[in-house]
């Protein structure tokens, strides 16, 4: 007797699975051989090119919740939910103007390096780390919730299994293949993203002969509020609610660190500039495509379908490709239902190997390189370190989720991820870049209160504060889904106020010298292959500008 | 091995470097104060005008062009950022950091100050 793991295999989806996986263990061996130390782990050799990297950002950053969870919430509430879309693309104009050329510039491995440059290291990287874990934590244990909730739909593999599967392949590309197999992963699930999206948008606009017009109207009549449906106020129980929704995913972008983590992996600063811009082609076609899906996804699969897609509506577009297909039972509606739910695996692994990686970057580059060791440690030290941060965060990562259970409330703590990125890491890395009185004081200050503002306000929002409608919440009719709006002003004002109140001429003199490296590309890491040597051995050019 | 702070800041103080960041600040306030503003009126129509965003446009809902108006703009904002940089900051940035080279260059080519060279024994 096997394990009552699953109540219902379904053999179609769980095939194309296995060949997923067996592409990626095998872009992960090929890694394997190509990473030695700490500059091809976390880098990738600074070998990616911009078009690769544009890609890898692309699918670093379009988590299932860009693809199936954007798509069911627009299916469920319309116009709103494409707001908080829009945000998230426009987001990547301030990576774009004032972020990903200079950390290029002036960091090595992780956006803690760019924050603590001038500053005393050992207290603004601690707190800093504290932020990256946090961060990449709470969404780490998002995805992989999310995850289980979905295979365990499409596939009939029940959620601890499902949870471990996804857990233990994000920990062997990570472990054995580092930033080169997760940057591959990413590439080819970016690639996968954007063909299915293509097909299934096509697809849904053929239904309706490409008339928009008639997609819309059929749409509208087939959600219970009519006209509202593109009208918004079906999402959010406040207009404030839909702002600081917006603001989250805007401002939150720029502090994600498995995102800003992906610009020291190209050779050159012009090379990062490229692959934001191919990330913002990328993305910002993948949402105009999300936006007709999840419309069509109404309009096909309509008020009926409302009880089949779940409360948060992440099934809606498996659904809409099955019946596309040709229904249930089908054998179009098979294949193409698990075409769809293999894509949404491939998204999911690229996403969360990016996250562990990050995480380790934050533990064995950022705590145990440069705060315990205080740099003594040897590269060797540093990336052993960094496995076994992986393979700990892997499997705390993995035991989480599944204690928790579906009992996580995968939206919030998505909101939570990007609200304390936004006001914890945004405000130091910005004030560190661009203002000369930024000193220590004002970073350890101004992103734990950046941190405290963000969990606390998330304790009193909407969904967690207990009671419908959070009544009783200490901040009353002002408890929000999102809390950003609050919390990224006290972000930065505690940055600013805590700066003030200090005086440090030194982290003061040293920003000339992080102004010019950032500013101009002087002195930054050298681009190298795979296997090449570190760059702070290499001889270097006196400039190395491209 | 210690960078001393004043070659940075004659650097920072030079009239390349001073050129350098004021053509890139004389593109990026104006160019964020229009993102910002074209994002924000959106968000705020979206909040504050829901019957606006639902009124039928060329057979789809208003708010949902106004939406892909805003992948066009970030499209738009990409793109002329992009062309500026290429054409007019990075010549500029070459000039600014051979000010770096030649300052000091026997203390420069030494990556002493910074993270990412910590005394590192060779491996």
């Amino acid at each position: 007797m096997i394990l009552p793991i699953a109540a219902d295999l379904k053999a179609l989806p769980l095939s194309i699975f296995g060949v997923v996986l067996a592409v990626t263990l095998a872009i992960t061996y090929w890694a394997s051989r190509r990473t030695s130390d700490a500059t091809s782990f976390w880098a990738a050799g600074r070998g990616i090119s911009g078009v690769q990297n544009g890609f890898a950002i692309a699918g670093d950053y379009m988590s299932a919740s860009s693809f199936l969870g954007f798509a069911g919430l627009i299916f469920l509430f319309g116009f709103d939910a494409m707001v908080g879309l829009m945000a998230a693309i426009v987001a990547f104009l301030p990576v774009l103007l004032y972020i990903a050329e200079r950390m290029r510039n002036s960091g090595k491995f992780t956006a803690v390096d760019v924050i603590a440059y001038r500053l005393q290291e050992r207290p603004t990287r601690m707190v800093a780390a504290l932020g990256t874990l946090a961060v990449v934590s709470v969404y780490l244990i998002a995805q992989m919730v999310g995850a289980g909730v979905l295979i365990e739909a499409l596939t009939g593999l029940s959620f601890t299994p499902s949870v471990i599967l996804v857990g233990a392949f994000m920990m062997i590309y990570v472990i054995f293949g580092g930033m080169i197999a997760t940057t591959w992963v990413q590439i080819i699930k970016a690639g996968l993203l954007m063909m299915a999206g293509i097909v299934l948008a096509v697809w849904v606009l053929a239904e309706f002969g490409f008339n928009l017009s008639d997609l819309f109207d059929t749409a509208a009549s087939e959600h219970g509020e009519g006209a509202a449906y593109f009208e918004g106020g079906l999402q959010f129980d406040s207009k404030l609610g839909l702002i600081s929704f917006g603001l989250a995913f805007l401002l939150g972008t720029a502090g994600l660190p498995h995102i800003l983590m992906r610009f020291f992996t190209v050779p050159h600063a012009r090379a990062a500039r490229g692959s934001v811009a191919w990330a913002i082609l990328l993305i910002g076609a993948f949402y105009i495509i999300v936006m007709l899906v999840g419309t069509g996804a109404r309009a096909i699969l309509g008020q009926a379908g409302e009880s089949a897609v779940g409360e948060t509506g992440n099934l809606a577009l498996p659904l809409l490709a099955e019946e596309l297909g040709g229904g249930s039972g089908s054998a179009g509606g098979d294949i193409f239902l698990a075409v769809i739910s293999a894509v949404a695996l491939a998204t999911i692994l690229a996403v969360v190997a990016g996250l562990v990686i990050a995480a380790s970057g934050a533990v064995a580059h950022d705590l145990w390189s440069n705060v315990v060791r205080t740099g003594r440690d040897s590269e060797r030290e540093e990336v052993y370190v960094a496995k076994i941060a992986a393979a700990v965060m892997g499997v705390l990562a993995i035991g989480v989720s599944i204690a928790g259970g579906s009992g996580f409330n995968v939206s919030v703590l998505v909101a939570l991820a990007f609200t304390i990125a936004s006001s914890a890491t945004l405000p130091a890395l910005l004030f560190a870049l661009f203002w000369r009185r930024f000193n220590t004081t004002g970073a350890v200050v101004g992103m734990s209160v950046g941190l405290l503002a963000s969990l606390v306000l998330i304790l009193f929002s909407v969904p967690v504060w207990p009671g419908p409608d959070s009544e009783g919440s200490p901040l009353g009719s002002l408890a929000l889904d999102v809390p950003a709006i609050f919390s990224v002003p006290i972000g930065f004002l505690a940055c600013w106020l805590a700066t003030l109140a200090s005086s440090d001429p030194e982290a003061e003199r040293r920003f000339d010298e992080l102004y010019v490296r950032s500013e101009t590309g002087y002195g930054a890491e050298a681009a190298g292959g795979p296997g090449a040597p570190a760059p702070a051995e290499a001889p270097r050019e006196p400039v190395a500008v491209p | 091995m210690e960078t001393t702070q004043s070659d940075w800041r004659s650097v920072e103080r030079s009239p390349e470097f001073r050129e350098l960041v004021r053509r890139r600040k004389a593109f990026l306030v104006p160019i964020t104060v229009f993102w910002v503003a074209f994002f924000l009126t959106y968000l705020l129509l979206a909040a504050f005008a829901p019957a606006l965003m639902g009124e039928r446009v060329l057979g789809v809902s208003l708010g949902f062009l106004l939406s892909v108006a805003q992948i066009l703009m970030t499209w738009l904002v990409t793109f002329l950022y992009l062309r500026r940089a290429e054409r007019v900051f990075e010549p500029l940035e070459r000039q600014a950091a051979n000010v770096a080279a030649r300052t000091r260059p026997s203390r420069f080519q030494r990556p002493s100050a910074d993270v990412a060279a910590k005394t590192r024994p060779p491996r």
